[in-house]
């Protein structure tokens, strides 16, 4: 769907997480300390964080306060093995807007992890529709008119980018943020080969992907 | 509880103490008294014998060489009482009886100061009389005249027999007044011992409260005891943090490998085990399984190290080269997949210590698994016996980044494990179940740093034994 960013230090476990949020085509960064959280977030605005709190350089709570207090109302996730009913209340409090315990069962992350990024889009209805295109963000499914559509990860999240903001320029940037991992090696035209993919897929009875030279696509109403 | 006679009852305690040094006391302030009583009463009755005495002394006079007198009857009259006592006198000149009882003796008066008037007792015709004696000189008279006045004691005794009834029975009524007061004087004074009990009675068991009391509001005497409970209740406190805090951490330890196995079991369902991310996966779940069983026997070998220590074990004399040489090879396999050279320096002979060989070889397997773990790749870790004096040690040194002084004593800690080894997997449980193994085996651990510098020394010191006997 949209970017991650995973804050986890034991490597195991963020190598499951990431396959797991990647497998339901979430693009997701990882990184092992709160240092990291605070950098990263800077340098490439996500649409949700999971935030372990038993970071070693720093506490969750610390970085997570820090992150509110630069004002970024991007959700977070917090995820713990703690389970004080204060470090839960101090985690909410704190700006966390879910909070699971390990061990959890990893349905519901990808279930929280979903509907933190409905909310985040402002609409925390699971289903989309723009015209005859309807779809299902909880079951990663899209239909045009009824027709399943066979969309691959990448083209699943250019088209929740547009998705979310009809009728608006969506830029490039924002898009290539949202759609790609900062770790990926994005060709020049990537991008541009996913959109022209998707819009194939949307043809002849869909909603239609326009080009805004220069600045980025819009997907009409 | 059992009832002591002499504990039981504070109150039968302190009535024991109070009437019986009363009564001392009664008992010396009688005699005194009796004693003061007997001379008060003497004194008084001898002034008005000794008034009477003067009274007839100073009618004598001389009349043509021959003494007169007028016996006047005041005189007598003056000694006499409710008692009836018997009155006696005599006036002689000399040996020469003027008037009066001739039987009633005289004193010898010589070297007598004759001014003042001699009281003495005497026996007369049987019975006790007191007896004030009177001297003139009368002028032409060479013989000097002695006025005798006698009377029996009755009254001086009664009058002191009144006063010692009056002073037993007050003293009486003083012990006893005394004794009843002790029962309303004991509640009394129990009575912040009373509140001290309510406020403990009252405190919620539900959870555990360790609220100190308050050492400020209590009497002096009983701020001992209250200091003695708040002391208690702080060593329980720090008992069950201590216990919260192993079972908040062993669960935690135990969160994270299960989180990895749910997840990566997920992430092979999706997958398959025939994918890059499967096979990843799966070696990931290995490894989360790994840590599990690792915690779990180190959870139990800190439970059994902590049950030899308050048990008492039986040591016998143990060849501390053929442990180590058992716990070395048990050792080597991890120690050879991390690149890890094990080597043990000591001379080809017994070395015997005073300990036990099972707990002993899980000691030394601690040690070796943290020099191993926590060893630098193609690092070496160094086992040397030694004897010295009445002690063989046992020192382990690895290539490792060491310990910091300041980290010494916390890496004995539970589950407490320094921040730059959180990529470990460790337990944190090593070093803790080596000192309580330790303990019970009465050796001594001690922390320092390698002899080239880097890394870790950990020595343990044993107490020599004889050689074991073969039987």
């Amino acid at each position: 769907m949209t970017r991650v960013l995973l804050a986890e230090d034991d490597a195991a476990l963020a190598r499951g997480v990431v396959a797991l949020l990647k497998a339901n085509g979430h693009a997701v960064d990882h990184v092992g300390t709160g240092a990291a959280v605070l950098s990263m977030e800077k340098a490439a605005p996500c649409s949700l964080i999971i935030l372990d709190i038993g970071l070693p350089d720093r506490s969750g709570f610390d970085v997570l306060q820090q992150l509110r207090q630069r004002g970024l109302k991007t959700p977070v996730l917090i995820l713990t093995a703690r389970d004080g009913v204060e470090d839960r209340v101090k985690g909410l409090d704190l700006g966390g807007d879910d909070y699971l315990l390990k061990p959890f069962d990893p349905q519901e992350l990808l279930a929280r992890v979903r509907a933190l990024l409905r909310r985040g889009q402002g609409d925390p209805s699971p289903l989309l529709v723009v015209g005859s295109l309807s779809c299902d963000r909880s079951s990663g499914e899209a239909f045009v008119n009824g027709r399943a559509l066979d969309l691959r990860r990448r083209e699943w999240a250019v088209l929740q980018a547009l998705l979310t903001r009809v009728g608006k320029i969506v830029p490039r940037e924002r898009l290539i943020a949202e759609v790609f991992e900062l770790g990926d090696d994005v060709a020049p035209n990537a991008l541009e080969t996913y959109v022209a993919r998707l819009r194939k897929k949307l043809q002849p009875d869909g909603p239609r992907i326009r080009v805004v030279r220069g600045i980025g696509y819009v997907l009409d109403p | 509880m059992t009832q002591k006679p002499h504990s039981a009852f504070l109150t039968r305690r302190l009535l024991t103490v109070l009437v019986l040094s009363l009564s001392a006391v009664a008992l010396l302030l009688g005699v005194g008294g009796a004693w003061l009583i007997e001379r008060v009463a003497e004194q008084s009755a001898d002034r008005v014998l000794s008034a009477s005495a003067r009274a007839i002394a100073e009618t004598l006079a001389v009349e043509n060489g021959e003494i007169t007198l007028d016996l006047p009857a005041s005189a007598l009259g003056m000694l006499e009482n409710n008692e009836r006592d018997n009155v006696y006198y005599s006036v002689r000149q000399g040996d020469e009886l003027l008037t009066g009882y001739a039987d009633l003796p005289t004193a010898s008066l010589s070297g007598v100061n004759t001014d003042a008037t001699q009281f003495r007792y005497e026996t007369y015709r049987g019975r006790r009389v007191r007896v004030a004696t009177e001297i003139r000189r009368l002028p032409l008279i060479v013989n000097q005249v002695v006025v005798q006045v006698a009377e029996t004691l009755e009254a001086r005794r009664a009058i002191a027999n009144r006063l010692l009834i009056g002073l037993v029975l007050l003293e009486c009524l003083l012990v006893m007044v005394a004794a009843i007061l002790v029962w309303p004087a004991v509640r009394w004074s129990l009575r912040p011992v009373t509140r001290l009990r309510r406020e403990i009675e009252n405190r919620d068991t539900q959870s555990a409260n360790f609220t100190r009391l308050n050492e400020q509001d209590v009497p002096m005497e009983l701020r001992g005891l209250v200091h003695a409970f708040n002391t208690l209740l702080g060593s329980l406190e720090q008992a069950v943090d201590r216990m919260r805090h192993f079972t908040a951490d062993a669960s935690h330890q135990m969160r994270t490998p299960l989180t990895i196995l749910r997840t990566h079991l997920a992430v092979l369902r999706r997958y398959g085990t025939d994918t890059v991310e499967g096979r990843e996966s799966l070696t990931d779940v290995e490894n989360a399984a790994d840590r599990l069983q690792r915690l779990l026997v180190q959870l139990v070998a800190l439970a059994r190290a902590d049950e030899t220590r308050t048990s008492t074990i039986r040591l016998s004399s143990v060849d501390l080269r053929e442990r180590a040489i058992d716990v070395i090879n048990r050792a080597r396999p991890d120690a050879e997949n991390a690149g890890v050279n094990i080597e043990l320096q000591a001379e080809p002979r017994p070395y015997w210590a005073n300990c036990e060989p099972v707990l002993v070889a899980e000691l030394l397997f601690n040690l070796l698994d943290n020099a191993v773990r926590y060893n630098k790749t193609d690092g070496a870790v160094i086992v040397r016996i030694h004897e010295q004096a009445a002690h063989t040690t046992v020192t382990v040194e690895d290539n490792g980044p060491g310990v910091p002084s300041e980290d010494r004593e916390r890496i004995f800690e539970r589950f407490h494990r320094l921040s730059r080894d959180q990529h470990h997997h460790g337990s944190g449980l090593g070093l803790p179940i080596v000192r309580a193994l330790a303990q019970s085996l009465h050796a001594q651990v001690n922390l320092s740093d390698n002899i080239q510098g880097s890394g870790l020394k950990v020595e343990v010191r044993f107490k020599t034994a004889l050689a074991a006997s073969e039987s």
